[in-house]
């Protein structure tokens, strides 16, 4: 399974480098193109890694960088900008603002970009082109026998710290490649990706699709499907991924919520908008909102007015069949609920003088 | 092959179940019963028994025999609880350190940590003996309602018990569980969990192998107890009426009395009259008194009608969470020997309008559940193999979405209690807060943590004491430690702290009320009564 990699570059002698020199290692896919708008084409497939050439058209370019992640497929990319730009002015605070993972000074020297990707995919071994004879799943074949040091983006003070060793051999083996590698990728862009990008989502996205997709995600990241890795650095991670999604999940599922999250995220988008702050989650609302006062659904809005006339006449199961009939054509309407409430209470009432 | 059993710790009776060969089932014991009472009898020699043995010993020797504690694990002593129950319990209740609840019995002081960890471990002999190898690991459930310290503290009784607990489930989400697991449902199924001492209703969204909470609420201190409590009273009050005896005096009249109401309550499910008979209950200046009255299953409806409208209460509460009315409700579920009755059966078929669903057995539904958990945590979908052993193709694991029920939050200035976590609020999850100290120089901070709906501390259950020590002294208000609250996907709280201008990791503990803390810091700090966040 090779690391697929997306180069963008306006210039021939830097493409050339990425398609002539690099092409070296067949653990590497390379893809490379020319301008910002042919990368952007591309991202509808997954690339493990995008590395930006910012020399060159520097704004658009930049941009580019910060869109990268809000492709579903492509969310948790890791995104490495060149150029001849000094490497001091690009300090952590910069890099996160443009949602960059690393810098390189150009000229780069291919073994240290190497060395760049290998951290950033932390530090494991890439798998060999043989695919595994077992299932279609994919797994870690070519992973050492025996644990690795730990990751080597750790400071070693900490690494000691850890204490736990890597995951291991039969570890790696029941969680597949591509969920690994995931968690890894969430848990280190944390700190610049929004709720729509974390859950894969289009700013579009509808209330229906937020919980599909919540429950998508639950299935493949929730720390239960984890069961059997014990290494706690990971499991630590993988809570911290599947906490910010169930984060999201709620933030935007809440439709005033989520309206005021994509306001605040709209006016400025730093680290603090990134999540949504306690106090503006208790959001009060003193009553329905003025479009649901009314049922839009024009079947619905039959059957509901079919259901009051017979409420009228004092035939309460009619009226209850009728706002049923409603609720299906219009489910979640709040006016009908309220209507079904008052004729359940109704209704009750009725059977508890009779008994 | 290692199993992980399902064990429901329930208030009156518990439960051991375990996934075989893809089937889950119930364990019984070597008599065959499902079923066993949570009770111990203690003897004077110091040995105890627990389950059928003990409960004949209620009559025999009630001081000493203990039953119902879950009413009151992980509660304070001097909470209204405590008191109302100690009243009506016949064996003796004594305040431990930290104002815990322990339990005399045979002259020995037991916890009531203990008392769970001697049930949870006749459960596991049970499994062990059936399953003719040691069993090392389970899930364990707990109601919905429960709040840190009784979830703690029943994690810690299996830990007692030489269990490892790999997860804490609540029981309605455990019995949804057993009702939808491998059916593939789209449905939205509302939980009514009336078991002996507390009840609990939970809306869940079953979406195929995902089972999401929406809401629960519950009730902690109402349960079918509650309902044999009221023909007690039933049964005193004739008593001072008619022959001016106050039978409240006597603690072993008492508890034959509610032995026969439990017994009275059973019968009245399939039959329309039951007699309630104890030769020589009281006495009086005549001579002896014995009790013969037939309770017929009207009368019996009277008293128990009130006590089901309360869980109406909690169930519109929860449906109203959800946002959802009950006709929206595909399913009810009931769970718990109390839903056995007729009349709650009756009335919740009247409340919500739909003939509620009882295709699982009530009172091994929530074990069946915690083992089916058990069996998702261990790997062994082997629940994936068919009945002629070939594997097919493998059934989806399920998830199990949960929700905290209660709002955590802190103590803030003139008691009053700020939120951080919202109850109902999806897990896991995590919320921050920047403290900082209040006086120059100070090292240590204590933040008192709540779990509760209310904004004022007296009214809410402090469940501990956050303590920030050996911060690095300054002057006031230039430290600032930003502590993360964290719920982990059990119900229980964890935290961490961080010095925000060094980013370095801080010393943090939740202190629990109610268990015995060793804090050697504060016998050497000189600011006990440090004075609160600012």
């Amino acid at each position: 399974m090779q690391v697929r990699i997306l180069v963008v570059s306006e210039d021939v002698v830097r493409r050339q480098f990425f398609t002539e020199k690099m092409t070296e290692s067949t653990d590497y896919a390379w893809e490379v193109v020319p301008l910002a708008d042919d990368a952007r084409r591309m991202l509808g497939e997954r690339y493990d890694a995008v590395i930006v050439d910012g020399d060159r058209d520097a704004s658009n370019k930049i941009n580019l960088c910060r869109e990268i992640r809000s492709y579903p497929k492509n969310a948790s990319t890791y995104v490495v900008l060149f150029g001849s730009v000094s490497a001091d002015k690009m300090t952590p605070q910069v890099l996160q603002n443009i949602g960059v993972n690393a810098f390189l000074n150009w000229p780069i020297f291919s073994g240290k970009l190497i060395k760049t990707l290998q951290q950033l995919l932390e530090g494991e071994t890439l798998p060999s082109m043989k695919e595994p004879d077992c299932g279609a799943e994919k797994k870690f074949k070519s992973a050492p026998k025996k644990a690795a040091s730990p990751p080597a983006d750790i400071p070693a003070e900490d690494a000691k710290a850890l204490g736990d060793p890597p995951l291991t051999v039969d570890e790696l083996e029941c969680i597949e490649a591509d969920r690994y590698r995931a968690i890894m990728q969430f848990s280190k862009n944390l700190d610049m990706v929004d709720y729509f990008q974390i859950m894969g989502l289009e700013r579009t996205a509808k209330s229906t699709e937020i919980k599909k997709r919540y429950y998508q995600l639950a299935r493949r990241f929730h720390p239960d499907r984890f069961a059997k890795v014990t290494q706690k650095e990971f499991i630590s991670r993988v809570y911290a991924v599947f906490k910010r999604m169930t984060e999201a999940y709620q933030i935007l599922s809440d439709t005033d919520k989520r309206r005021a999250y994509e306001y605040n995220l709209g006016q400025k988008r730093s680290k603090e908008n990134l999540r949504m702050k306690k106090a503006a989650m208790e959001t009060k609302r003193s009553g329905p909102r003025q479009d649901e006062l009314q049922i839009r659904n024009t079947n619905a809005r039959k059957f509901f007015s079919l259901g009051q006339k017979a409420l009228a006449e004092g035939n309460p199961s009619g009226a209850r069949m009728n706002f049923l009939l409603a609720l299906q054509q219009s489910p979640g309407d709040l006016v009908i609920k309220q209507g079904i409430e008052k004729v359940d209470a109704l209704l009750k009432k009725q059977k508890e003088s009779k008994a | 092959m290692s199993y992980i059993i399902g064990i429901d710790l329930g208030t009156s009776n518990s439960c051991v179940a375990v996934v075989e060969d893809g089937k889950s089932h119930v364990i019984p014991d070597t008599n065959g019963r499902k079923v066993q009472p949570s009770v111990i009898s203690f003897y004077p020699d110091g040995s105890h028994v627990v389950g059928y043995e003990a409960k004949t010993q209620m009559v025999y020797n009630p001081e000493n025999t203990v039953f119902s504690t879950k009413r009151l694990i992980g509660r304070t002593f001097s909470s209204s609880e405590t008191e109302r129950f100690s009243e009506n319990m016949p064996y003796k209740l004594v305040k431990g350190s930290n104002n815990a609840v322990m339990v005399e019995a045979q002259g020995q002081i037991y916890s009531l940590t203990e008392i769970s960890s001697l049930i949870i471990s006749h459960m596991k002999s049970i499994a062990e003996e059936y399953l003719g190898e040691k069993v090392e690991k389970a899930v364990v459930t707990v109601p919905a309602n429960f709040n840190e310290l009784q979830r703690n503290a029943t994690k810690m009784a299996g830990d007692q018990a030489g269990l490892e607990i790999v997860r804490v489930i609540n029981e309605p989400t455990a019995a949804a569980l057993a009702y939808g697991f491998g059916q593939g449902l789209e449905q939205k199924v509302m939980v009514y969990d009336f078991g002996g001492g507390t009840f609990d209703c939970t809306i869940l969204n079953l979406s195929g192998d995902v089972f999401e909470v929406l809401s629960t609420a519950g009730d902690t201190f109402l349960g079918g107890d509650d309902i044999d409590n009221k023909i007690c009273q039933l049964v005193v009050n004739s008593y001072k009426n008619n022959f001016n005896i106050d039978l409240t005096k006597d603690p072993l009249a008492m508890l034959r009395i509610r032995y026969e109401a439990e017994n009275v309550k059973i019968i009245l499910s399939s039959e329309k009259n039951a007699q309630m008979k104890i030769p020589s209950l009281a006495y009086s200046d005549k001579g002896a008194v014995d009790l013969n009255v037939s309770l017929s299953r009207d009368n019996f409806n009277v008293i128990g009608k009130e006590l089901v409208e309360t869980t109406f209460e909690v169930c519109d509460k929860a449906l109203k969470t959800a946002g959802l009315v009950a006709a929206e409700i595909d399913n009810t579920i009931l769970v718990g020997g109390t839903t056995n009755i007729p009349l709650v059966r009756d009335m919740v078929q009247l409340h919500f309008g739909t003939t509620p669903f009882w295709g699982v057995n009530p009172e091994e539904v929530v074990a069946i559940g915690a083992a089916i958990q058990g069996a998702i945590i261990s790997g062994a979908t082997a629940i994936a193999a068919g009945a002629d052993g070939e594997n097919q193709e493998p059934m989806a694991d399920a998830l199990l979405l949960d929700v905290t029920p209660l709002t955590l939050g802190v103590g803030t200035l003139g008691g009053r209690v700020e939120p951080l976590i919202p109850r109902n609020t999806p897990l896991p999850t995590d919320q921050s807060k920047i403290f900082t100290t209040a006086n120059d120089g100070q090292t240590t901070v204590r933040i008192r943590v709540y779990q509760g709906e209310s904004e004022f501390e007296d009214e809410n259950e402090q469940i501990g004491v956050l303590v920030l020590n050996k911060l690095r002294p300054g002057i006031r208000g230039d430290v600032q430690i930003e502590v993360t609250f964290e719920i982990d996907i059990n119900g229980i709280v964890n935290v961490s702290a961080v010095d925000l201008d060094t980013g370095q990791k801080q010393a943090v503990r939740l202190n629990l009320v109610g268990k015995h803390n060793i804090d050697e810091s504060d016998m050497m700090s000189n600011d006990a009564t440090a004075p609160q966040v600012r």
